[in-house]
């Protein structure tokens, strides 16, 4: 909290000292991109069990940077812990879900992001499982009810009774004579 | 923008330091290729020394560890204590070492991911400086 107050102070003063373009300007222009860019919290203030249940959620919406595939919420690292205190601190100062997880793509990029974002290319990774599912079982609809289908499934009792009729026959035959 | 306190206690402001190129290297005592680092940074941070502000952040290291090194391996600048790693979070780095090159405008113009090379270093310094 105490590391969120000094920074909207410190938003607080840049923004009444030389408008919010000038503010966001030299935010960016230092290379730290902080809450000049997320703005003024949008959500209000969390407290007790439901700040901890939205801290683990939106915890575990981010990938932890220096694990291989695990969010920062499962996570046991000192970096993944300091990302999410500083979660938490957002959502007790009434950051919402969507500003916090701009501000850490701020600094990571979209690799912050355990799940990409549907829009634009990324939309392919939302779709192309879909339309793939959906052309698999339309091939496999479609040979199913095809009229005298000869697939594998089929031919094979058939084959197997070929054979068998094969044997039995040459055992009447040993056994009658 | 950041502000953090050194191992002396001495207070250092990135804004204040605004006019002049800015080293910031982030980095431990756990970290082998910080240790390889360390004596390309100390030559030229007196290379530099007047020109360039070089600037250490501690990553998730005990300050008394990074004291007892630099007594032993020389400093090539104020090593300062990120104690909540929210700088690290901030400049979004994923490991030790990384190293930022601000210019004297204040904009982050390169980050090196890994020890940087003293040829690297020299070209870029030397570039920062000239424009």
């Amino acid at each position: 909290m105490r590391k969120i107050n000094r920074r909207l102070l410190l938003c607080v003063l840049l923004l009444t000292s030389g408008g919010a373009m000038n503010a966001i300007a030299q935010q960016s222009s230092l290379g730290v991109e902080g809450e000049a860019l997320i703005g003024e919290p949008e959500g209000r203030p969390l407290t007790g069990e439901e700040l901890d249940r939205v801290t683990n959620e939106v915890s575990s919406l981010m990938r932890c940077p220096v694990c291989q595939g695990l969010s920062v919420a499962d996570s046991p690292t000192p970096s993944a812990v300091a990302m999410k205190e500083e979660v938490r601190q957002f959502l007790a100062a009434g950051y919402t879900d969507t500003q916090i997880l701009t501000y850490f793509e701020q600094a990571y990029g979209e690799f912050i992001r355990l799940a990409p974002k549907a829009k634009g290319f990324n939309l392919l990774v939302w779709i192309l499982p879909i339309a793939a599912l959906l052309a698999g079982l339309a091939v496999v609809m479609r040979r199913v009810r095809r009229p005298g289908s000869s697939d594998a499934q089929g031919d094979a009792p058939r084959a197997a009774e070929s054979e068998l009729e094969v044997y039995l026959e040459q055992v009447r035959r040993e056994v009658s004579s | 923008l950041f502000t953090l306190q050194d191992l002396e206690g001495e207070v250092y402001s990135l804004e204040e330091l605004r006019g002049q190129p800015v080293v910031i290297n982030f980095w431990a005592t756990w970290c082998q290729p910080c240790i390889a680092e360390h004596p390309v940074l100390v030559a030229a941070s007196r290379r530099y020394e007047g020109r360039v502000k070089f600037l250490g952040v501690i990553y998730n290291d005990e300050p008394e560890l990074i004291q007892r090194l630099v007594r032993q391996m020389g400093a090539w600048g104020p090593s300062l204590i990120d104690e909540d790693v929210s700088v690290a979070i901030a400049y979004g780095v994923y490991g030790a070492p990384e190293t930022f090159f601000i210019d004297a405008g204040g904009t982050i113009v390169d980050k090196v991911t890994g020890p940087v090379s003293p040829q690297y270093l020299v070209n870029l310094l030397e570039s920062l400086l000239s424009s």
